[in-house]
């Protein structure tokens, strides 16, 4: 069996595709390239397709990284132009490389990913007064947001913030850049840390958000 | 106006519903185009993505340089909330371009309980929803689809309809419209009336007698036809068929491939509307079907086609067809679908052997519980297709298998209505001898809806407190835990019996129920049924007068001006076939029943019509 790892591009026109539209969109490119993808058997077989990290709706990112599993070998260049030729626009994929055999999967490692925050500030915010607030948030012991889905809880992310590496503020503007432990089993979301520094600071709005990478802690 | 769209697109649900980009979308220059149509869907993203005729349209639209075709849906209510309160009017996904700027909107109606939002629309897009006072710098407003085989109801809101098949006419009234904008409406709207198919009801008057039934339907002058005849497209074979339909990022009702392999349907089943207005029966070759689902598979990535049409298994080569697809598309893992298929055994076989690719559920729909009211509606299952249907079924490997049925069918009595339950154990009693264990037998009842241009036009519907009572009677004559019965809500069937044998005065509760709110009356959540009373108190419209009343067979009905090519005195005739109990045998397997179709065929035209009626005369 032969593996390829590929990186995929969300855009901004298509930012607002859920993460399991995402997949099915994926899936329906992979088809149009005629990608010879290996397939799940049972009673719907399904590719051998896993993506890393759910990406939420309305995020764009430049590092979406996918495994396939192929039934044959097919050059990875060609991998490339052919599924890049079937994507919607919004949708690119940046590089394809073939994993060994025998290699784990190494989706499963991916723990932290990378977000660059911008949002719409007080214009007379400046980068010390949101620098001293995120130096202040990030001493506290924990940081409690509140996250509404079916229900409404709080939860302490202060665990999972690994770090806030870059503040640019100028005009109206805040660009945080911004470390997060990730996956399943818990893990912090740019949208709370946003949440959080609202509480310290207000008058802050969600303008975009954007993965930077996704790497290993 | 659209900079806030990106703020109020993360507030709302499936923000993907709004934002176009799909795969395959056509987005064309509007300075290199001369005239732009806006299809409109009058509900949510995901159903309007699913229906075929919009599909079609904007495929045979696309293809014209010099037209723009873009989708525009119902927004969901928070969306529109949104859209409210940030002044941004109802756009197309194409291009972000406000409906109002459009030359032409279309709707497709194929439910009556979409009025509501179809006027809510046009208040979204800026339009007043009277036609009448809509100026000549609004878009033409027209509409489609199968709902406009009784126009009236709706008649003050749209400029034209289009009754019967778009294909063809949809190009005509394009160039009309771009030939003769700038004329003004009321000379557009003279033109189109006169187009083969096209409906303009401000140059038609309507006058009642005492007690309160139609008069008559005239032109208001002599140059506009007295009768609106049903556009057909004879030739289906060359019909345009979508080549790259547009792929939704979000799940739709309908994630596949929709091969139509045929339209129209024989079975002449009295209750059902689309059974008279899609016909004749014209089949695709199969030829022309793998050369389209070969450019499908290409241009979509779907793993599925659906043989699509009214009854599949009734195509004179499903079989071959099928086989055929298989070998072509197994090895991809595409599979195939059968959305319909006939009770009987063979056909359910056939359903197994499509199940090699990818599994799906079996559906079957006997309709009614006892053989006399199955003869009444002229479906023509006996219980013994139904029983050797089913233990094929079974034999096959389904565990569950899900059963259609009516209640409220014109002459039932409660011993039909127990019929469904006892017909449901009997299923249930095959399923347990034939595997050994307790299956799942799934039965679906809803209500019938008197529909015109069906021989049951005529017919009383029953009023909600009876359909309850017949859903009570069949729900408790069920004593086996095998079989799981759902029910359809009675009050939204009558509401729609209401629309759809309406006259013209039932506007007036339609424009009054939107006004109070209504707007996706089909969706159990919006649904509000005390607005709809109130409307109709406050319009003076009685609902029972619409629903509930049986007609004398010689009252001229509201839609009597418009010919769907099946005639009056066929539905009388088929009408008292039903009463007696006589059923009607399928013209293609038997005679020609003398539908009056044939009045309809062109003449002198070499083209393979396959009605046999109309080869014989």
């Amino acid at each position: 069996m032969f593996r390829v790892l590929l990186r995929l591009r969300k855009g901004e026109q298509v930012k607002y595709i859920a993460h399991l539209d995402l997949m099915r969109t994926f899936e329906h490119a992979l088809r149009r390239a005629r990608i010879p993808v290996a397939y799940s058997e049972g009673f719907n077989p399904r590719p051998k397709m896993h993506f890393a990290g759910a990406i939420g709706v309305g995020v764009t990112s430049d590092d979406e990284r996918i495994v396939l599993d192929l039934a044959e070998r097919a050059p990875v260049k060609e991998i490339m132009d052919r599924l890049n030729g079937s994507l919607p626009a919004g949708l690119e994929v940046l590089d394809v490389e073939e994993l060994p055999e025998g290699v784990k999967s190494p989706l499963s490692r991916l723990n932290a990913s990378e977000y660059r925050i911008t949002l719409r500030c007080p214009a007379r915010c400046d980068e010390q007064t949101v620098r001293a607030k995120v130096d202040e948030l990030l001493a506290a012991p924990e940081v409690r947001v509140v996250r509404k889905r079916d229900e409404t809880k709080e939860v302490d992310i202060r665990p999972n913030i690994l770090g806030v590496d870059a503040i640019e503020c100028s005009g109206g503007k805040l660009v945080l850049t911004a470390r997060f432990r990730s996956g399943s089993s818990g893990g912090a979301r740019p949208q709370d840390l946003a949440q959080a520094l609202n509480d310290r600071l207000p008058g802050l709005d969600v303008e975009g958000i954007h993965r930077v990478r996704q790497f290993e802690v | 106006m659209f900079e806030r769209l990106n703020d109020i697109l993360p507030r709302v649900t499936k923000p993907a519903r709004y934002t176009g980009g799909e795969y395959n979308a056509v987005v064309k220059d509007h300075a290199t185009v001369a005239v732009k149509f806006a299809l409109a869907f009058p509900d949510t993203y995901e159903i309007g993505m699913s229906n075929l005729g919009v599909r079609i349209l904007y495929h045979t639209l696309n293809c014209r340089p010099d037209t723009a075709a873009e989708r525009v849906f119902a927004p969901w209510t928070d969306m529109e909330d949104q859209m409210r309160r940030n002044d941004i009017p109802l756009f197309t996904l194409e291009t972000r371009t406000p409906l109002r700027e459009f030359d032409i909107i279309g709707f497709s109606l194929g439910y009556e309980l979409a009025y509501t939002a179809m006027l809510n629309m046009l208040d979204l897009a800026g339009l007043p929803v009277r036609a009448s006072e809509r100026g000549d710098d609004a878009p033409l407003v027209i509409a489609g689809g199968c709902c406009t085989v009784n126009p009236e109801p709706i008649a003050e809101f749209i400029d034209a309809f289009v009754v019967g098949e778009g294909e063809d006419i949809v190009h005509e009234i394009v160039d009309l419209v771009k030939a003769h904008k700038s004329e003004g409406k009321s000379e557009l709207l003279k033109r189109l009336a006169l187009l083969h198919g096209v409906y303009v009801p401000s140059l038609y008057e309507v006058s009642y007698n005492d007690d309160g039934t139609v008069r008559e339907v005239v032109p208001k002058d002599d140059s506009v036809p007295k009768v609106v005849t049903r556009r057909i497209v004879w030739d289906l074979e060359n019909a345009p068929f979508p080549e790259r339909p547009v792929i939704p990022f979000i799940e739709t009702v309908h994630d596949r491939i929709a091969l139509e392999i045929m339209r129209g349907c024989s079975r002449g089943c009295r209750f059902c509307q689309a059974g008279t207005v899609y016909r004749p029966v014209r089949e695709r070759s199969r030829e022309k079907l793998m050369e389209t689902a070969k450019t499908q598979v290409e241009s979509t990535g779907y793993d599925e086609i659906a043989l699509t049409s009214l009854s599949a298994t009734d195509y004179r080569e499903i079989r071959d067809l099928v086989s055929e697809i298989i070998e072509t598309y197994g090895p991809e893992k595409i599979g195939v679908s059968l959305p319909s298929i006939r009770v009987d055994a063979p056909c359910v076989e056939l359903a197994h052997e499509i199940q090699k690719v990818r599994k799906s559920g079996l559906t079957l729909a006997p309709e009614a519980g006892t053989q006399r009211m199955r003869d009444v509606i002229n479906k023509n299952v006996t219980e013994e297709d139904l029983f050797s249907a089913v233990e094929e079924a079974f034999k096959c490997g389904w565990q569950t298998i899900k059963l259609y049925f009516m209640i409220g069918l014109p002459t039932e009595t409660d011993e039909d209505v127990r019929g469904i339950s006892k017909l449901a154990m009997k299923v249930a009693q095959i399923g347990r001898r034939v595997m050994g264990r307790k299956p799942t037998v799934n039965v679906s009842i809803s209500n019938f809806v008197p529909k015109p241009h069906t021989p049951f036009q005529w017919s009383a519907q029953d009023t909600i407190e009876e359909l309850e009572r017949k859903a009570t009677l069949a729900r408790y004559a069920i004593t086996d835990r095998a079989v799981k019965l759902s029910w359809h809500e009675a009050r939204t069937s009558v509401l729609e019996g209401v629309l759809a044998r309406g006259d013209r005065r039932v506007g007036e509760a339609v424009y009054l129920a939107w006004k109070k709110g209504c707007r996706f009356d089909a969706w159990h959540e919006h649904f509000n049924f005390d607005a709809w009373l109130a409307a109709f108190e406050e319009s003076g419209v009685d609902p029972a007068f619409y629903a509930h009343r049986a007609r004398s067979i010689d009252e001229v009905l509201p839609w009597d001006h418009i010919d769907c090519g099946v005639t009056k005195r066929f539905l009388m005739a088929e009408n008292e076939r039903a009463q007696r109990g006589e059923v009607t045998q399928d013209c293609r397997l038997d005679r020609c029943s003398g539908c009056g179709l044939t009045r309809l065929m062109p003449r002198g035209e070499d083209i393979d019509v396959p009605c046999p009626a109309g080869a014989a005369s």
